[in-house]
């Protein structure tokens, strides 16, 4: 029988079962994973320093969590959080530099269409790109990620749209120039 | 000034964002990184811990327990003796039946 998130989460804060633990883990990191690379638009590497900080700061306070979204929700509101820290820590010169390094498919490495709206996501200037992850790919709704990001539901909205523009241009640019080649 | 009606994503783009992957396998190292840290930090209980805390607890008990009954029997041991002691007849009076069998 697979256990609940609420009961394994009861067993953790009971008597910090190591198993219950292993089992939360095993079963909301993918998806974390691949929210925080969005959110950071980075490498795998990156991201997994910041997925291991989101569960040190997750697993103290899951005596916190009241049920209120799911868990994964939870989850990942603390993952944003974390990413937003690490976006601020990381100078915009220094990403700049790692870009070339990123896993991420380029336009040489082109396989399918979901590959070049990743790559053109994590070109989007860090604030338009979590709203447009949250909005677009997560499904949250301003109102919601005014919440989550500390602005206004206006702000929201204006760097939605300017993150669409900027995204569809990316993608019209890319396509253009690889028709030109 | 903005709002997301203002650049409606196209059906295309929509399904694009839709088919996108949302998750992702970690590396092996991640789940250990993690385990790590959090044992160190005294959050979590390994389980072999907590197995022998179990034991520690099952062995005291069963020695407390042992203890308890050795003192019941020792105590046992120590009031028969004493009763025989209290009804077994002294050495004069033994001799005087013997004498009064005779």
């Amino acid at each position: 029988m697979i256990e609940t998130d609420e009961a394994l989460i009861a067993r953790i804060t009971a008597d910090g079962s190591e198993p219950a633990f292993r089992e939360l883990f095993k079963r909301h990191t993918p998806r974390l994973l691949q929210f925080v690379m969005r959110i950071l638009g980075s490498a795998a590497g990156e991201a997994e320093d910041v997925v291991q900080e989101t569960w040190l700061k997750a697993a103290p306070a899951l005596k916190t969590f009241r049920g209120e979204s799911s868990f994964g929700t939870w989850l990942c509101g603390i993952g944003l959080n974390t990413s937003l820290e690490q976006l601020r820590r990381v100078s915009r010169r220094s990403r700049e530099q790692s870009m070339g390094e990123m896993d991420l498919p380029g336009r040489t490495l082109r396989a399918d269409d979901r590959m070049d709206l990743d790559w053109a996501i994590a070109k989007l200037p860090p604030g338009g790109r979590s709203v447009l992850v949250l909005h677009d790919v997560e499904g949250f709704t301003h109102d919601e990620i005014a919440r989550l990001l500390g602005i206004a539901e206006g702000t929201s909205k204006a760097q939605l749209f300017k993150a669409r523009r900027t995204m569809r241009a990316l993608l019209t640019r890319q396509e253009i120039e690889e028709n030109v080649q | 000034m903005f709002n997301d009606e203002e650049i409606e994503l196209t059906d295309a783009e929509r399904a694009a964002l839709a088919a996108l992957p949302r998750e992702r396998t970690p590396s092996d190292l991640l789940e250990g990184r993690v385990m790590n840290e959090l044992r160190s930090r005294g959050i979590l209980s390994p389980a072999l811990r907590r197995n022998n805390r179990v034991a520690t607890i099952a062995l005291r008990s069963a020695a407390a327990i042992l203890i308890f009954f050795a003192g019941a029997l020792t105590e046992r041991f120590v009031s028969d003796r004493a009763a025989k002691t209290e009804t077994a007849p002294t050495q004069p009076v033994r001799t005087a039946q013997v004498e009064l069998w005779i």
